[in-house]
């Protein structure tokens, strides 16, 4: 067993776990953060991506010991005193989820996109959200949400900015 | 038609009445005089075979969509217009085709006309013709799938007439509370198809209550008892219409309690807005005080039970049957053979659209997932029967990066056998797309000699039948050919199951 | 699945890093940034005794300037090499090969040691390794060797990294004022090179006047181009004069059949795309 001390969603946890436990398996079952989901075996689908010291990375391919003393951004902890982070409501607004399985990690990963790259045309967003696979949307509204959240989060935009939105992604 | 169907090494839950569902439409959208179908379920030693979105359809369209290119390729005609020629012309509507269905409503030409305008038809052939004349390295092909489908499933006496296990009937049921709010329960069962927005929709307008105060509920079946589910583009076709019953009957038991208290017959009672008025007065009310004051049960007829609710089973008498053109243009590098989908354009006759932003939304991810079956991903088994690429790592599922915006339009011609006047969208973008790139692929190559390219149309694949139709022999894949997989790029040959050094 | 139990070590230095290897034994397994390593764990591909996390070790993350080369820390991710000003100006082709490895999600925890010391060989960085004569220094109980990129590529999944031995830092030559080109070849966006040509060119005057070409996928290691350099010295930066080059390229390889490509379709692959990318890289 090892000793694992991790923030996540702004709450500090302390565990002990076995070194093979995956994050991903961490934080749904330990952590009964089931917001994060497992969608495939082989690190292919994202579908579990969360935010890792402020960048993007699939939860199903990090150990949870590797994440001590870390802070972690799961899709639970993106939402500001009941109010929808600007990519949750740019998702509702533009029908970019259907099933709703891959949202979760679609929108970590287009938040972390937009850390990277605030104004990204449609190739660069299809190419940023590569490694989040979708069945059901054919990408065509999640492309379009992820443009309408960037227009919204843009500094200057006139969006409501009251509560500080979390916008991961560049360094380390 | 003859047809031998892979069942896998068992049965499925409908895996052998698939074929059966496609048989009704390999003549599709076309007057054939004659037609005769046979089909054979074969066993093999693979994983079993089911419904998948589009049952049967899309196996049908794919057939008759290529037969129409080669046709048209034999017969030296524009594949388009060889279509239009034998189609069923939209002053034919209603038409019993030759299998015995009844199209009620349908109009190609419109749907064909838009497209061909949206996606610049002339203009990309003329594109195509320059590419051909100057032999550039980069070939242009237009493929064309002008489909219909039946959906809707399903009339119960079609169902038992094909042994059918089951009816295709859908249940509802819509309680309307004390309070005014409306609770309605669905027999179907959405999974990301945006059902408790469209039914709220509509019975918010049957019974002119507010969007916000319709609840829709579904899936548990403690709640939820009866129903046959979601499958078939069926929820709003079936399902949506045993709620307009339902709500039916609910305004029928109001207008009764409404006359009662308004003290006029129910013949001057007019219902409009969630109003109930006694005509040519303003003595009006609600439908919410009906509802209220059929809780209360104080002063109420005693022909009838102090309750609005109302349940319905609807059997719809007919299929519906949807319709579209879809048009995509396939740019081929002769050299790789990589096939590149530049633009697709579709217009999709839905009837009338409850929901224009879920219809597309369907439209979209059907053809994201038609397209991939074309295009990326294709089930590879052994010689023992062992599924080799079994994980995203070899299954390859398109990323958003691998498909371009596709250019939807919706078009309605209202179909006749439903009140709403609804057609059903779900697996339309499947079962039109997947022909669509296949015809493509070969437009763009043919004039090179390819007669034939098998699915999905990877690089391989086109480089082989480039090659071969030139004269020039290619290596076969060896049989014990493992895909790289299990999370490594490659697999030592020699120890496919080995450990890494 | 789920990996099966293994014991977990993170030293906070190169030294003991070495010791839990060298205690280990050979059933011990460095783990980088996981992106190769966890998912063959996660299919029992591989069962370890002990994972040593070289994630606390923080004189193996960085990438600086030491007079004529630019070094890279083995630890250092794909995401910070790609945004490196030093590895854009110097190393340029470095930049771009890893710009094409898998996702963003992969590029922010995978590193450049972690994939040259995994040496997959549909791996895209061995191939820019080889090109570019990198040196690979590789540190073990008795202190540090180099060893260089021609010789560090052994087999599959073998390299010259022996037991106890840690990739430390990999150093490139500068290719300041080169062009290049990694042309990259697979099914979709996401999936492995099914060919890729990992290609820089010095043109001086409008001719080639020097040439460093290396292929992923074409053999059991990364696979330097020769035949193809030596044809392009000299040669204009022209589609006939590079083409005919690349028809070389075949040279010394052994190109794998696979389900994506048999071997005959790989090395025509190989010869279009040398083209293409050396056209590219010149300009």
């Amino acid at each position: 067993m090892a000793q694992v001390r991790v923030t996540v969603d702004g709450v500090e946890y302390a565990d002990d776990v076995e070194p093979r436990t995956l994050l991903v398996h961490y934080l749904r079952e330990r952590l009964g953060k089931t917001g994060t989901l497992v969608g495939c075996d082989t690190s292919n689908c994202g579908a579990c991506t969360v935010h890792l010291n402020g960048q993007s990375v699939k939860s199903c391919s990090v150990l949870a010991v590797q994440v001590d003393g870390a802070e972690i951004t799961t899709i639970e902890g993106i939402a500001r005193d009941g109010k929808l982070h600007p990519m949750q409501e740019a998702f509702n607004e533009c029908h970019a989820l259907q099933c709703g399985y891959c949202t979760p990690g679609m929108i970590m990963q287009a938040i972390d996109l937009l850390g990277d790259n605030p104004d990204p045309n449609e190739q660069e967003v299809r190419e940023g959200i590569e490694g989040n696979l979708c069945r059901c949307t054919g990408y065509q509204n999640i492309v379009r949400a992820v443009q309408s959240a960037a227009a919204k989060m843009k500094p200057g935009s006139t969006a409501d900015t009251q509560s500080p939105v979390s916008v991961a992604g560049g360094g380390e | 038609m003859k047809l031998l169907a892979d069942m896998g090494a068992y049965l499925g839950l409908v895996g052998p009445g698939v074929p059966i569902l496609g048989a009704f439409m390999f003549n599709s959208i076309y007057k054939f005089p004659a037609y005769k179908f046979t089909c054979t379920n074969v066993f093999t030693t693979k994983t079993l075979t089911d419904a998948y979105r589009g049952a049967g359809r899309p196996e049908a369209t794919f057939a008759i969509e290529r037969i129409m290119d080669e046709l048209a390729v034999e017969l030296g005609r524009d594949p388009l217009e060889l279509r239009e020629q034998n189609w069923i012309k939209h002053e034919e509507f209603p038409f019993t085709t030759v299998c015995g269905l009844t199209y009620d409503s349908g109009n190609y030409e419109q749907a064909t006309q838009q497209a061909m305008e949206l996606f610049d038809y002339a203009g990309l052939r003329r594109e195509q013709e320059e590419r051909r004349r100057s032999g550039d390295p980069v070939q242009l092909g237009i493929g064309i799938s002008t489909f219909t489908e039946m959906c809707g499933l399903a009339p119960s006496r079609v169902l038992g007439s094909l042994s059918y296990g089951a009816g295709g009937w859908e249940a509802a049921s819509i309680r309307m509370l004390a309070t005014g709010k409306v609770e309605v329960i669905t027999g179907v069962s959405p999974h990301g198809q945006g059902h408790e927005t469209a039914f709220s929709q509509i019975v918010a307008d049957q019974l002119g209550v507010p969007f916000e105060d319709v609840e829709v509920l579904h899936g548990d079946t403690q709640i939820s008892p009866k129903g046959l589910d979601t499958y078939g583009s069926r929820s709003l076709v079936v399902g949506g219409i045993a709620i307009v019953k339902a709500a039916e009957k609910v305004v029928a038991k109001a207008k009764k309690l409404a006359a009662h208290l308004l003290e006029a017959s129910e013949d001057d009672i007019e219902f409009s807005g969630g109003t109930f008025t006694v005509r040519g007065t303003d003595k009006g009310k609600a439908i919410q005080e009906i509802a209220f004051a059929a809780f209360m049960a104080h002063d109420y007829p005693e022909d009838m039970e102090p309750s609005l609710d109302s349940d319905a089973v609807y059997d719809p008498e007919n299929f519906s049957f949807p319709h579209g053109t879809h048009l995509a243009a396939i740019e081929i590098d002769t050299d790789t053979g990589h096939v590149d989908l530049r633009k697709y354009v579709c217009v999709d006759d839905i009837g009338n659209v409850v929901n224009p932003l879920i219809a597309e939304g369907q439209v979209h991810g059907g053809l994201a997932q038609g397209i991939a079956q074309a295009l990326f991903e294709e089930a590879n088994y052994d010689e023992q029967g062992t599924l080799v690429n079994g994980t995203f790592v070899d299954y390859t599922l398109p990323s958003a990066a691998d498909l371009p915006s596709f250019d939807t339009r919706v078009v309605s011609t209202p179909a006749t056998s439903n009140p709403l006047g609804v057609k059903g969208v779900g697996e339309a973008g499947t079962i039109a797309s997947t022909p669509a790139i296949i015809n493509g692929v070969l437009d763009a190559i043919r004039h090179l000699g390819v007669t034939d390219v098998e699915m999905p149309t990877t690089s391989q694949r086109v480089w082989r039948a480039i090659q071969e139709a030139q004269g020039r022999s290619t290596q076969k894949t060896p049989v014990d050919t493992h895909s790289p997989g299990a999370g490594l790029g490659s697999i030592d040959p020699n120890n496919p199951q080995g450990e890494v050094q | 699945m789920i990996p099966s139990k293994f014991d977990y070590v993170k030293p906070s230095s190169v030294a003991d890093a070495v010791a839990a290897l060298q205690q280990g034994g050979e059933d011990a397994k460095i783990l980088a940034g996981g992106q190769s390593l966890i998912p063959v764990l996660r299919l029992r591909l591989a069962t370890p005794s002990v994972l040593i996390d070289l994630g606390g070790i923080p004189e193996l993350r960085g990438i600086r300037e030491d007079g004529d080369r630019i070094v890279i820390g083995a630890m250092t991710a794909y995401h910070d090499i790609i945004r490196d000003d030093l590895v854009k100006q110097h190393v340029t082709l470095l930049a771009q090969a890893t710009e094409t490895v898998a996702d963003n999600q992969v590029r922010h925890r995978g590193t450049l040691g972690g994939s040259l010391a995994h040496a997959d060989p549909a791996g895209d960085l061995g191939a820019v390794a080889l090109a570019l004569d990198a040196e690979l220094v590789i540190a073990g109980a008795d202190g540090s060797r180099t060893v260089p990129a021609s010789d560090f590529f052994v087999d599959y999944f073998t390299t010259a990294i022996g037991e106890g031995e840690i990739l430390t830092e990999i150093r490139f030559p500068k290719y300041t004022g080169w062009g290049s080109h990694y042309e990259k070849f697979n099914r979709t966006a996401q999936a492995w090179s099914m060919v890729a040509i990992a290609a820089a060119i010095r043109v001086e005057g409008g001719s080639i006047a020097e040439a460093r070409v290396g292929l992923t996928n074409m053999g059991t290691t990364p696979i330097r181009a020769t035949g193809v350099e030596q044809a392009l010295v000299g040669q204009p930066a022209t589609a006939d004069a590079v083409r005919a080059a690349a028809d070389r390229v075949t040279e010394g390889t052994s190109a794998p059949s696979d389900a994506d490509a048999a071997a005959d379709y790989r090395e025509h692959l190989a010869k279009v795309l040398t083209g293409r990318a050396v056209l590219a890289a010149a300009g």
